[in-house]
């Protein structure tokens, strides 16, 4: 079980969140990319053990996604913060 | 036309709390009251926009809390902290529309929501020496004082439901541990039963 710190509400029990997978940057011309870049986008996910950065919704808390950067092997939270801030790709 | 006019029906109807409550039992570590309707605002707005802080809290009366966990009162109006751009309005029954046309029409230039959510919650008011013990055997936050004092209100899961605790009196200085309970209707029948079940070591007690 893992305590979420939610940029908002503060730590909160894991069972309070909804995972939202990877948090990637999204193309700026979606149009300009080949298919088989948008397919890598859309569905193709890294597997990476270490450090990760993803999103998390707060369902029963403040409604709100944010970013939080997670390690897959220790789940030790090192950030969290709101959407659109200081995000790696 | 028909003349009929659908009354508002309390989720908990087909329990008949008022029987229950004619022989309260004075014993119990927690009295629980059922309060199914009441007035509510879902305010929806941006906390770093002044202008739509300024004419919401003139319009209420109140300036609008801005953190988590906090709740401002006046005897019109309590204001609950929901999120950074949500609030939920808790006025008396019936209060409701009147607030939301008052709401809409300052709030017209700015980029906001205003909804009547009267329907969306009841109200369980929980009291009682063992009231704190009821909720945290439900729930994971840490109910006490130090954390979480009288005018402190926090929307969590508690039992089976999406609970909004706000505390009305944490226990320090001799008072009551009292706990108001916002619940989903749709909710409110199981979440009553998980409440029976976590009072019953404490013994729970029906008030009118």
């Amino acid at each position: 079980m893992m305590l979420i710190p939610c940029p908002w509400c503060g730590p909160r029990d894991e069972t309070e969140f909804v995972y939202g997978e990877a948090a990637l940057e999204r193309p700026a011309d979606p149009h300009a990319l080949s298919d088989q870049e948008w397919t890598d986008y859309l569905y193709f996910r890294d597997n990476p053990k270490g450090e990760h950065t993803e999103r998390w919704f707060h369902r029963a808390g403040c409604h709100h996604w944010f970013t939080v950067e997670r390690n897959t092997v220790t789940h030790v939270i090192s950030a969290a913060y709101p959407p659109g801030k200081a995000e790696k790709s | 036309m028909d003349e009929t006019i659908a009354r508002p029906r309390s989720p908990l109807a087909e329990l008949f709390l008022s029987a229950q409550s004619a022989a309260p039992d004075d014993t119990a570590q927690v009295h629980v009251q059922s309060v199914p309707f009441v007035g509510q605002v879902a305010l929806r707005g941006k906390a770093e926009d002044g202008a739509f802080r300024d004419i919401a809290g003139q319009v209420l009366g109140l300036d609008l809390p801005l953190s988590s966990g906090s709740v401002v009162e006046s005897e019109a109006v309590r204001i609950i902290w929901l999120g950074p751009d949500h609030w939920l309005v808790v006025t008396n029954e019936g209060e409701a529309p009147a607030l939301v046309t008052g709401l809409q029409e300052a709030l017209a230039s700015q980029f906001t929501a205003v909804i009547d959510v009267s329907g969306a919650r009841m109200r369980l008011s929980l009291a009682g020496p063992a009231a704190r013990d009821v909720l945290a055997s439900g729930c994971t936050l840490n109910l006490d004082p130090s954390v979480f004092p009288a005018g402190h209100a926090l929307q969590t899961p508690v039992g089976n439901a999406t609970a909004i605790i706000h505390c009305l009196a944490d226990g320090t200085y001799d008072t009551t541990p009292t706990y108001d309970l916002y619940i989903p209707r749709s909710q409110a029948l199981s979440f009553w039963r998980w409440l029976e079940h976590a009072g019953k070591p404490y013994g729970l007690s029906v008030r009118a």
